[in-house]
């Protein structure tokens, strides 16, 4: 019997106990539901074309972009070149194009001003999205586990599936950081552009309400140029290579279409990361873009998650096999943000900053991603001081993570973490007037020895030490209870409420 | 742990294509695109149209990207896959029931023995009968093997209502199945005797 005929086993009894009568009957009837549904191979060349059409329409719909972004709406062309020269000259004005040479009280690069004690509201509150793990923070967080089990906290999961408690062990003394939150401000601001573009064309742009200029992208003329599309809402710069025609066709095909599908890109193609770093480095040297503010930069190897154990040895495919480990064909050089001389992580451990990526094939740049002032507020908020608290955090991996309580069918995996170092974690908000960056206090424990053919699916335990967001954690994460037999009910949640499908 | 990690990853991802960096939506795409298409070709029989509903699926999905919220993106994409299955009965089969065209005869499917296929035709039998809304969650649970929030999101309707359908469903079935699948034995074993 398999592990999901078991999990929908325990699903039935849960609802009517006494159909365990009938469990031989039932796993006949259920396993042939199952083999009533057609065996589909996808084929390899159709699932080829179809990821070269997406990347196509995906060119196209950046080119198509850029010219509806400010023009098209308008229908202004004959006035677009002198509305065009204005607005560059705002753009180079307030942004010495991409160059950011911001000045101020906490080093080179950075520029914090101070605000009142918790100005920024309640950060555990309000409809909000974390960044790494875009869930909404309410109760109704599940876990996966396999493919198969969806539960909360309250929910018993089968345990004749593999149930795995991982408990992730630092000894040492804490020592807790005492820090400021801050919040980047998205201070791109954009009203002299409006005012640039207000006459062109001859429409009164006066008569529009609250009219403004959310992006503007710049291309180059010419073959294979660059464009930059500057963000005013999320104020920041966006810098993406635009393929033409003029190209050569295997290059870009090699480049952008069939390595990430058919795995031609070998080790052995993949530049060292001393190369790709140096290429990063090169072209933001070239474009004038600023590394103040920014640390050591670092090649992000997490494309190599789902293909080797944490100990670095190979997956298997199938028995014995091990898997042909793939290489994308663009891989990202991260410039992790240097603020008040912390590093900035994203929620996974991940360095946050700004991203350079570079193409394998070619060597060439093909974007560059957050360019962006580093201008924040800062503000004081009551941090977390209590060790043992914290440590309950970290020995579950992380402030929403779910680790099953110890119990029979349930295997404990200890992974050791090395000393912590203080930082910012990246918690990105959701509110109705847009996105909202704060840079949470906190404390990154690096892992430092997992078990031999354990593959886990991070590189740091992040835990936020803003006391609100801790002890909103007693409702998140935690434990999960595992019994033979399923509970009456799952919580009933609220599905679909705020999905995406809602938007379609 | 690991697969819910991964999901905060997930979503990173999408984080990025909304912030701008498109191309990363072939992550998206290459993580996805085998069981979308999977749920299409078991709904359609038809290798051709399961690939035109697989790019028309994935094209929208890019389109539609930037308003995506928050919540299970395989839902979103699998509620866009539905609609496109949908939309495809109503515009070229509107007389035809999309459960009627699966024919286990002529399907790819790997030869079965006998007994095997008596009881599979059984089976397909009774979905094919089952009211439409009901098949749909018995087909995400066990073909799909979606999680009931998930269902409940791509149907639009509550979790605690898909899980009482399934419920209610697979335990009427028990009973009409039982009588069938006997009755296939007793065929089996003259089959096997006679011939």
């Amino acid at each position: 019997m398999s592990p999901f005929t078991k999990q929908i086993l325990a699903e039935l009894y849960a609802d009517d106990p006494s159909l365990q009568a009938q469990e031989a009957e039932l796993i006949r009837m259920i396993e042939t539901v199952i083999a009533t549904r057609l065996a589909a191979q996808l084929n390899i060349a159709f699932r080829h074309s179809l990821r070269s059409q997406i990347l196509r329409a995906v060119s196209d719909r950046a080119e198509k972009k850029k010219l509806t972004n400010v023009f098209m709406p308008m229908r202004i062309w004959k006035y677009a070149a002198p509305a065009a020269v204005i607005a560059i000259a705002v753009l180079v004005w307030q942004f010495d194009v991409i160059k950011f040479t911001p000045s101020g009280p906490s080093g080179a690069g950075v520029t914090i001003s101070r605000v009142g004690a918790e100005a920024f509201g309640n950060l555990s509150g309000g409809e909000r999205q974390s960044f790494a793990s875009g869930q909404s923070l309410t109760k109704t967080t599940a876990l996966v586990i396999g493919e198969d089990a969806v539960a909360s906290r309250t929910t018993v999961i089968d345990p004749s599936s593999e149930v795995k408690r991982y408990e992730f062990v630092y000894t040492n003394v804490l020592t807790l950081p005492n820090l400021p939150v801050l919040r980047r401000q998205s201070n791109l601001a954009r009203s002299s552009l409006t005012s640039a573009l207000a006459n062109a064309g001859g429409l009164n742009l006066e008569s529009f309400t609250n009219l403004q200029v959310d992006a503007v992208t710049l291309t180059e003329n010419r073959e294979d140029g660059y464009s930059l599309t500057y963000n005013f809402q999320e104020g920041t710069v966006y810098l993406n290579r635009q393929f033409g025609a003029g190209i050569e066709t295997s290059v870009r095909e090699t480049s952008l279409l069939a390595p990430d599908s058919i795995g031609q890109i070998r080790a052995t193609d993949v530049p060292s990361d001393a190369e790709l770093i140096s290429i990063a480095n090169s072209f933001l040297a070239d474009h004038g873009i600023s590394r103040k503010g920014l640390g050591r930069p670092v090649v992000r190897k997490d494309y190599l998650f789902n293909q080797t154990t944490t100990t670095g040895e190979k997956l298997m495919a199938v028995e014995d096999q091990p898997v042909d480990l793939y290489y994308p064909s663009d891989l990202t050089v991260v410039y992790p943000w240097d603020v008040n001389g912390q590093t900035v992580v994203d929620e996974s451990g991940y360095a946050y900053g700004l991203n350079v990526i570079v193409n394998v094939v070619t060597n060439q740049v093909t974007s560059v991603s957050n360019i962006t002032p580093l201008t924040f507020q800062s503000s004081d908020y009551a941090l977390e001081t209590d060790s043992e608290k914290t440590m309950a955090v970290v020995s579950r991996g992380g402030l929403y993570n779910y680790q099953p309580e110890p119990a029979e069918g349930v295997s404990t995996v200890q992974i050791t973490l090395g000393a912590p170092e203080s930082g910012y974690v990246l918690i990105r908000y959701q509110l109705g007037d847009g996105t909202h960056d704060y840079l949470v206090p906190a404390l990154i424990f690096p892992i430092a020895k997992v078990p031999a053919g354990e593959t886990l699916y991070q590189t740091a335990v992040v835990v936020p030490l803003v006391k609100e967001l801790l002890d909103q954690a007693g409702g998140l994460g935690g434990e999960l209870e595992v019994k033979p037999l399923p509970a009456e009910t799952l919580p009933s949640g609220e599905p679909g409420s705020g999905d995406g499908a809602a938007n379609q | 742990m690991s697969a819910h990690t991964y999901r905060m990853d997930e979503q990173a991802i999408i984080a990025d294509c909304q912030a701008g960096r498109m191309d990363r939506f072939g992550e998206l795409y290459d993580e996805y695109v085998e069981r979308i298409y999977a749920f299409i070709f078991s709904r359609t029989r038809h290798r051709e149209t399961a690939q035109d509903l697989t790019s028309t699926t994935w094209l929208k999905a890019m389109d539609r990207l930037p308003s995506f919220k928050r919540g299970s993106f395989q839902a979103w994409l699998y509620t866009i896959a539905r609609h496109a299955v949908i939309d495809y009965y109503r515009t070229n089969r509107p007389a035809e029931d999309l459960a009627a065209r699966i024919d286990l005869a002529s399907s790819d499917q790997v030869e079965h023995q006998v007994a095997d296929r008596l009881s599979l035709q059984k089976v397909q039998t009774w979905l094919d009968q089952l009211p439409s809304d009901r098949r749909e969650i018995i087909q995400l649970r066990l073909w799909d093997q979606l999680p009931f929030r998930e269902i409940a999101t791509i149907t639009g309707k509550s979790e605690a209502s898909c899980k009482m359908t399934f419920s209610r469903t697979i335990r009427e079935m028990r009973g009409q199945i039982l009588i069938s699948l006997m009755t296939g034995l007793i065929i089996t074993l003259a089959y096997v005797t006679f011939y």
